[in-house]
């Protein structure tokens, strides 16, 4: 098992991620304007939901493990953005496992994916336009790009679609939750949302 | 489950719509990501491993060598003036007109192949290239490839000769060891394997990687160049040590 099989397995896994965060956030636009989902697509929504939770600790706990595969065997330096990463990423899989366990999406459990996909954006323009943003250096150069696949996708970029992915998630489950807490379902369209 | 005599029912779309979403959707996706999950496992070992090393290099050549490698680092012996260090302010490629290494003669190396064979890297004969790599240099593993897909094209000219030096290889920093990865790139030009010092690397000026000299048939340096040079600038540096110009 070669370092470049198991970074193309990361990548591929982030290009899926990406697909279902772009999907995710059309269908929620459609939702909001249509004020609910096509019926067609109830079974994805409430499938999703039920899975949300799993799911988002299924991601935090393979980004963790990319992160610490791409440090402990394929010996990638960590700079301070990598472990700002890391730090919003690893307790991500206990959190994330409390939310499932718990069935639920607390305010501060968004605290982590948040700051997380901030530091990654901010990571990532850094590697793209490395004269014009300040790496905090501890001796690591930041805008040295290790990994770079599919012509878009970086460590940072990788980490970026795992936030996402998460971001997305979190907010499917916590749609659910909502649902469940109203007792008009939020499929049975207001009357004045319908033409 | 499903009640069969709902089938008369007018709501009878709506009770199946429920059934059908007690049935666990969500069960059902969760397969459908994991076979997912698998499939893209099996596409990146594919991607990766299908028609790279399957197949022994061809002899004598740098690939080859690293396929049959013994060691990773070697004595290398240093004969004659080491060049000056590549000045600071040189840029990508230095100005032969202000370079103080342009017009002298690189000292002879000679040391051991990955396969614990002897190669001697002198001046004079040929015109020769002499790259400098390190296997976790990020512009050494975009370059080499570049390299060597323009020399598979049929670039090089046949008065000029490329030698690859491996150096600064340690073992605790990324895409060790340089062997694997020199063998995976097809690297044809032979290579020499710098001590763990950097023997070969201080005598010849280097100060960064990718590092390249060239020196003209008479074995004086005519260009050096230090960074991820774009494959035309290179193409043109070494078509100028040519005499059988395109």
């Amino acid at each position: 098992m070669t370092v470049d099989t198991v970074v193309t397995f990361f990548a591929l896994l982030a290009v899926a991620c990406l697909v279902f965060v772009a999907c995710t956030v059309v269908l929620g636009i459609v939702a909001k304007v249509r004020g609910g989902l096509p019926d067609s697509l109830l079974f994805l929504r409430d499938g999703f939901t039920e899975i949300a939770l799993p799911g988002a600790f299924a991601v935090a706990l393979g980004s963790t493990l990319g992160s610490l595969y791409l440090s402990g065997v394929a010996k990638f330096p960590a700079c301070i953005l990598c472990w700002g990463q890391r730090a919003c990423m690893y307790p991500l899989v206990g959190v994330l496992l409390y939310a499932w366990l718990a069935k639920k999406v607390s305010l501060w459990m968004w605290v982590f994916p948040v700051v997380g996909i901030g530091i990654s954006t901010y990571h990532y323009t850094l590697e793209r336009f490395p004269n014009s943003l300040v790496c905090p250096s501890n001796g690591v150069d930041c805008s040295v790009t290790l990994v770079w696949k599919f012509h878009f996708l970086s460590i940072p970029g990788m980490a970026w679609a795992g936030f996402a992915t998460i971001l997305a998630l979190m907010g499917i489950a916590a749609a659910g939750q909502r649902r469940a807490a109203n007792t008009v379902p939020a499929d049975d369209v207001p009357q004045e949302l319908t033409k | 489950m499903n009640d069969k005599r709902t089938g008369a029912n007018p709501y009878g779309d709506i009770s199946k719509n429920v059934a059908a979403r007690q049935e666990s959707p969500g069960k059902k996706i969760a397969v459908i990501v994991v076979a997912a999950v698998v499939v893209l496992a099996l596409v990146a070992v594919l991607a990766t491993q299908c028609g790279k090393d399957s197949t022994p290099a061809a002899k004598n050549t740098g690939a080859a060598q690293a396929q049959n490698a013994t060691q990773q680092t070697a004595a290398v012996a240093v004969t004659g003036e080491p060049l000056p260090q590549y000045p600071d302010n040189a840029g990508l490629v230095a100005d032969p007109a202000t370079d103080p290494a342009t017009g002298k003669t690189p000292p002879t190396l000679k040391g051991e192949t990955f396969d614990a064979k002897p190669i001697t890297i002198a001046p004079g004969g040929k015109a020769k290239v002499v790259l400098f790599v390190a296997h976790w240099c990020p512009h050494c593993q975009v370059e080499v490839p570049e390299i060597q897909k323009w020399i598979d094209e049929g670039n090089l000219p046949a008065d000029v000769e490329i030698y690859g030096v491996a150096t600064a290889t340690t073992e605790s920093r990324p895409n060790y060891p340089a062997s694997a990865w020199i063998a995976s790139e097809r690297f044809t030009p032979q290579v020499l394997l710098d001590d763990e010092q950097g023997t070969a690397a201080s005598a010849y000026g280097l100060t960064g990687f990718p590092y390249f000299v060239m020196m003209d048939k008479d074995g004086k340096v005519v260009h050096r160049a230090s960074g991820e040079v774009p494959i035309d600038q290179f193409a043109s540096l070494v078509e100028s040590l040519s005499s059988t110009k395109k």
